[in-house]
């Protein structure tokens, strides 16, 4: 594969944004991959990566908001955020149509981070020319 | 033509959540993909280990759900021999059917694959 | 060619030791994360770490380094872009 040629990568996300750096080096992959004119078809959260999605995170005001940056750069870029539903909901990462599903108090899932099945990381995984894992 | 995955599993069971979810995953990815192989290095190797009691420590047994893998259709099952060695399993001690493979095996299987995911 | 990615520490767990038997003869390695302190500690693993060296297939992540107040005695230290351009070049990832 030449280096000129625009390369599709799909993004696997498996840590915590507050537990551990892989999923801050995944962010800072997928700023450098987009800086260098590839694309970014979308990033999978599995596993601890859920919790990148929730609208709860708030760390104090000189550390770094992980999930809102995950949110500003796909609205920028125009890739999905695709959480996986299983792993979330057994986090507590939840959306309005889960919450009422399950007959939760609230919900918490970040725009525009959205529930899906693992299906989709299979759809991810057919549409890249390159799957990274974090 | 369809991509190889490989989905390397390395963790033991019930300690941390790896080896269940990969399992998910594996079941799930099998529904999209006929060319799924399945690897089980180092600590791995517990997960096939027969007669966990997981629900005893308040984890899900998850053994059940590895003979579905057969009914999903992946077949291929490859568990490093080394690493059964070390920890003193035998083959006929594991849950379900695999292939075993040495070191040298495992990584040229693993050379072939299009995308590998590790857990 | 498989690039293989490994952000545990050396000293605390057996992520690199792993990946090295399971490294095939063109593959690469590229420590990130707390991994990068294979390329400053003494570590028994250093000959096979000095080959890889040797053969131009041991990469560092500089932002991991330098984020720990660390320098690399041997390997061949590269930005993000650089990881990225190692992403393309390889044909899969292994994350360790």
């Amino acid at each position: 594969m030449s280096d000129h040629q625009v390369v599709k990568f799909s993004i696997l996300v498996t840590g915590s944004p507050a537990s551990h750096q892989s999923a801050s080096t995944a962010y800072q992959f997928c700023c450098a991959l987009l800086e260098a004119g590839h694309q970014v078809s979308g990033v999978f959260f599995y596993l601890d990566g859920v919790l990148n999605a929730s609208n709860l995170v708030s760390p104090a005001t000189d550390e770094v908001n992980l999930p809102e940056l995950w949110s500003t750069l796909a609205l920028q870029h125009q890739f999905p955020l695709e959480v996986c539903v299983a792993a979330s909901l057994r986090r507590g990462i939840v959306n309005e149509q889960e919450a009422e599903h399950l007959a939760l108090s609230s919900y918490n899932l970040k725009s525009p981070f959205v529930l899906s099945g693992l299906g989709q990381l299979a759809e991810l995984s057919a549409n890249c020319d390159r799957l990274m894992q974090f | 033509m369809e991509k190889k995955v490989g989905i390397v599993n390395r963790h033991l069971p019930h300690g941390q959540s790896h080896a269940r979810e990969a399992l998910d995953l594996s079941l799930a990815l099998s529904a999209f993909n006929e060319s799924l192989s399945l690897f089980f290095i180092g600590d791995g190797v517990y997960q096939l280990l027969a007669k966990h009691q997981a629900d005893i420590i308040l984890q899900k047994d998850f053994q059940p759900m590895l003979q579905m893998l057969e009914l999903y259709g992946v077949e291929q099952i490859y568990v490093c021999e080394e690493s059964l060695a070390l920890r003193h399993i035998s083959v006929d001690q594991l849950v379900i059917k695999t292939t075993l493979l040495s070191t040298e095996k495992i990584n040229s299987y693993l050379a072939q694959q299009d995308q590998l995911l590790s857990f | 060619m498989i690039l293989h990615t490994i952000k545990s520490s050396p000293l605390s767990t057996f992520s690199l030791q792993d990946c090295l038997k399971h490294l095939s003869e063109h593959d690469c390695v590229l420590l990130m994360n707390d991994a990068v302190i294979a390329v400053s500690a003494s570590l028994e693993l250093q000959p096979t770490l000095l080959q890889l060296h040797e053969s131009k297939r041991l990469f560092i992540l500089q932002d991991d380094l330098q984020a720990r107040g660390l320098h690399a005695d041997f390997g061949q230290i590269i930005d993000y872009a650089g990881f990225v351009d190692l992403t393309i070049k390889c044909q899969s990832q292994l994350a360790w």
